[in-house]
């Protein structure tokens, strides 16, 4: 393949030095290994907390429970002040982290912080009834580091805290199965306008696709599970067709392609669900699943020519 | 025989070079529109999602159609469902080779799970056909099931450079001696693990002989897969399932020797990943090496202590930033070329698809908590956003 970089080069397309930097890419004498070394701090970072947890788990009866906080109180101000003190200024644009590891020492402070607030409800029950606020106040502490600190890390960690507090206030009410389906959607659309209004106001732009994969995901989901448990055709189909169309049709707009997908399959689970219904036997189930599948594979096809090439 | 040229695979991996150059300030805008046009081919690709959907609904597409085809024609012996199973697996490798020459289909998701449904298909059809004709034992008809998804996938990753299929027929043909039910643990893993060795050497080989990239990539690949199922085949502790059901009474020079040996991989591999420049091989190697230490306690008897994965973690940090250091302080921020910078933007992607899994484990770890118990803790439960504030610690 250098031959074309030599053929690029003669003809003038690219620059002596972009000819230089390019073939040693291509001839593997520069590598790097940036993947192999996040690698290894996300494990790390995880098996960390993961152990302090154990450890904690295990022995706060026979050790006491300052044993188990100081560390871990100092761990969280360590990790705080490293941030605080060599962080860059915060930027509405995207942020490089100024070092390798900065992004999971905050990641690993948070993670220390939501375990030790745990434990100290779990010890002393200061909350009582209203322990829930917990989850809400450490899930806007992580959007704000987030956001100061550019990490999609923590970011992550905040929406699925969030989610936690919607999941948690609805398993107050006595039945939680089928309940926590509107609060969900509420989640949902709650995590996916913030996205779309932040992205908007050109905040952070780059943490946009994050809301959407999860609002898309937790939307079409919930809708699907109200149409399993429906008797007949009800409103959750209309709503589930409905998010499938908006999806597709966002994913087209935007070519983001995994809405696309995300749009057709919970779709497409749903549709089938209800016809499936009303088909008697197996033959013309397997007829239903050949045409059917055959059809969405032409929509996918003619997609995917008109535009899935630029994904 | 393959579906495509050297050239063409060659400028196929071009254009996503190019577009990863592009992405990353490499190359100018401008200048990688003109590189791309000149690296037209007449395959037709499309990008990473629509190919999952579109192999998704294939594979519900074939499969309603075996099952039709099936229930229509009222098969109800095993030899019948055993060749009805024969004739839709060639169908099927026959409709996926029709469809790359006829519409030019590269890595398109349509062609790839017609493929693979008729690896499955061409071994569970000889493993039935096999087993009505000569009423095998169990393992026999498994072995033979084997072989033959061995053989589909081979075929079909000559024909289609598919580097997964490859990767299967490897894996294939080292599941036949586990499945045999004389010889001993021992003797099976032995042989399960010298065919991976054999596959390991020989794709190596591959790799450093061949001029074209693609196949080099190709060998790499298959290397890191062979070697990753050569330190399977030997670690007692992970892969100790499908010996279970013949009682474990194994030698203290085998469980040594292969103590030994999942220490020795890790290291060979990742010494070779290093001097072959091979990046995957040095993945493989690293994930090798974590999974050595994960296992080490329960291989030597030892008690887990729930202190152990902090150790653990600490260890992994400290090997990251010193490596990283290491090579900063190096001239440019290299040695002998390697680099703890990201040089290219799929990188950065790789990342935050990790975040966007990190978000779905948040998620998944909602749960309403228990009653506190005041004086001893019981950490049974997640209640948060998976920050460890969570029941379960």
């Amino acid at each position: 393949m250098t031959e074309y970089l030599n053929r690029w080069l003669a003809a003038g397309t690219i620059t002596p030095a972009q000819h230089q930097a390019l073939g040693a890419l291509l001839r593997r004498e520069r590598l790097s290994i940036f993947i192999e070394l996040n690698a290894l701090l996300y494990i790390g970072v995880l098996s960390f907390v993961a152990g302090l947890a154990w450890t904690a788990s295990t022995y706060s009866e026979q050790w006491g429970d300052a044993a188990i906080l100081v560390p871990a109180t100092a761990v969280v101000c360590g990790c705080f002040y490293y941030c605080f003190s060599r962080g860059a200024p915060f930027s509405t644009g995207e942020t490089p982290a100024r070092a390798l590891v900065f992004d999971y020492v905050l990641y690993l402070g948070c993670l220390v912080f939501g375990f030790e607030l745990g434990y100290v409800e779990y010890r002393f029950n200061l909350l009582q009834g209203q322990w829930d606020y917990y989850l809400l106040a450490s899930a806007i502490l992580y959007f704000a580091l987030a956001y100061r600190f550019d990490n999609r890390f923590v970011l992550s960690l905040g929406i699925g805290t969030l989610g936690g507090w919607f999941g948690v206030r609805v398993s107050h009410a006595a039945f939680v199965g089928s309940v926590l389906r509107v609060p969900a959607l509420a989640y949902g659309t709650i995590v996916g306008l913030a996205g779309t209004a932040l992205h908007a106001r050109e905040v952070k732009r780059h943490f946009t696709e994050t809301y959407l994969h999860v609002a898309a995901n937790i939307v079409l989901a919930t809708l699907l599970s109200g149409v399993f448990d429906a008797p007949a055709m009800s409103v959750w189909f209309a709503g589930l067709v409905l998010a499938s169309a908006a999806a597709i049709a966002g994913g087209v707009r935007a070519r983001r392609f995994a809405f696309v997908v995300y749009g057709t399959v919970y779709g497409y689970v749903g549709v089938s669900r209800e016809l499936l219904r009303a088909l008697p036997g197996v033959t013309a189930t397997m007829y239903y699943f050949v045409v059917s599948a055959g059809l969405v594979i032409l929509g996918l096809v003619v997609l995917s020519q008109r535009f899935g090439r630029e994904e | 025989m393959s579906r495509y040229t050297d050239d063409e695979e060659d400028r196929m991996h071009l254009q996503r070079s190019v577009k990863a150059w592009g992405r990353s300030g490499l190359l100018h805008g401008d200048q990688a529109s003109q590189l791309q046009t000149e690296l037209q081919v007449d395959l037709r690709r499309t990008g990473i999602m629509l190919r999952l959907g579109l192999a998704l609904f294939t594979t519900i597409l074939a499969s309603a159609t075996v099952l039709l085809a099936w229930v229509s024609l009222g098969v109800s012996n095993e030899s019948a469902t055993g060749v009805l199973a024969l004739i839709m697996g060639g169908l099927s490798f026959w409709a996926a080779d029709a469809l790359v020459a006829r519409f030019r289909l590269y890595r398109y998701g349509v062609e790839e799970a017609l493929v693979i449904a008729s690896v499955g298909l061409c071994g569970v059809g000889v493993a039935m056909v096999g087993n009505s004709m000569f009423h095998l034992h169990d393992s026999t008809a498994m072995t033979l099931a084997l072989a033959a998804a061995a053989a589909a996938s081979g075929y079909a990753y000559q024909r289609f450079g598919l580097q997964y299929a490859g990767v299967a027929a490897i894996v294939c043909v080292a599941l036949i001696p586990i499945l045999f039910d004389g010889p001993s643990e021992p003797v099976r893993r032995s042989l399960a693990a010298l065919i991976f060795l054999a596959a390991a050497v020989t794709t190596g080989a591959m790799a450093a002989r061949t001029s074209h990239e693609v196949r080099r990539d190709d060998g790499f690949m298959l290397r890191a897969a062979a070697v990753v199922g050569l330190y399977l085949a030997l670690n007692l502790e992970i892969a100790a399932g499908p010996f279970d059901r013949y009682g474990r009474t194994l030698d203290a020079w085998f469980t040594w020797t292969t103590y030994a040996l999942i220490w020795i991989i890790p290291a060979l591999a990742l010494w070779r990943g290093v001097a072959s420049r091979d990046r995957k091989l040095i993945l493989a190697g690293l994930g090798l090496a974590i999974a050595t230490l994960i296992t080490n306690k329960p291989y030597l008897g030892l008690p887990r202590q729930t202190w152990d994965p902090m150790l653990f973690g600490l260890l992994l940090m400290v090997v990251a930033v010193v490596l990283r250091r290491w090579l900063a302080s190096g001239a440019g921020g290299e040695r002998g070329g390697f680099t703890g910078e990201r040089i290219l933007h799929t990188d950065a992607d790789a990342l935050r698809l990790v975040s966007l899994a990190t978000a779905a484990i948040h998620l998944e770890t909602h749960r309403p908590a228990p009653a506190p118990a005041p004086s001893s803790p019981q950490f049974g439960g997640g209640r948060s956003g998976g920050a460890g504030a969570g029941g379960e610690f």
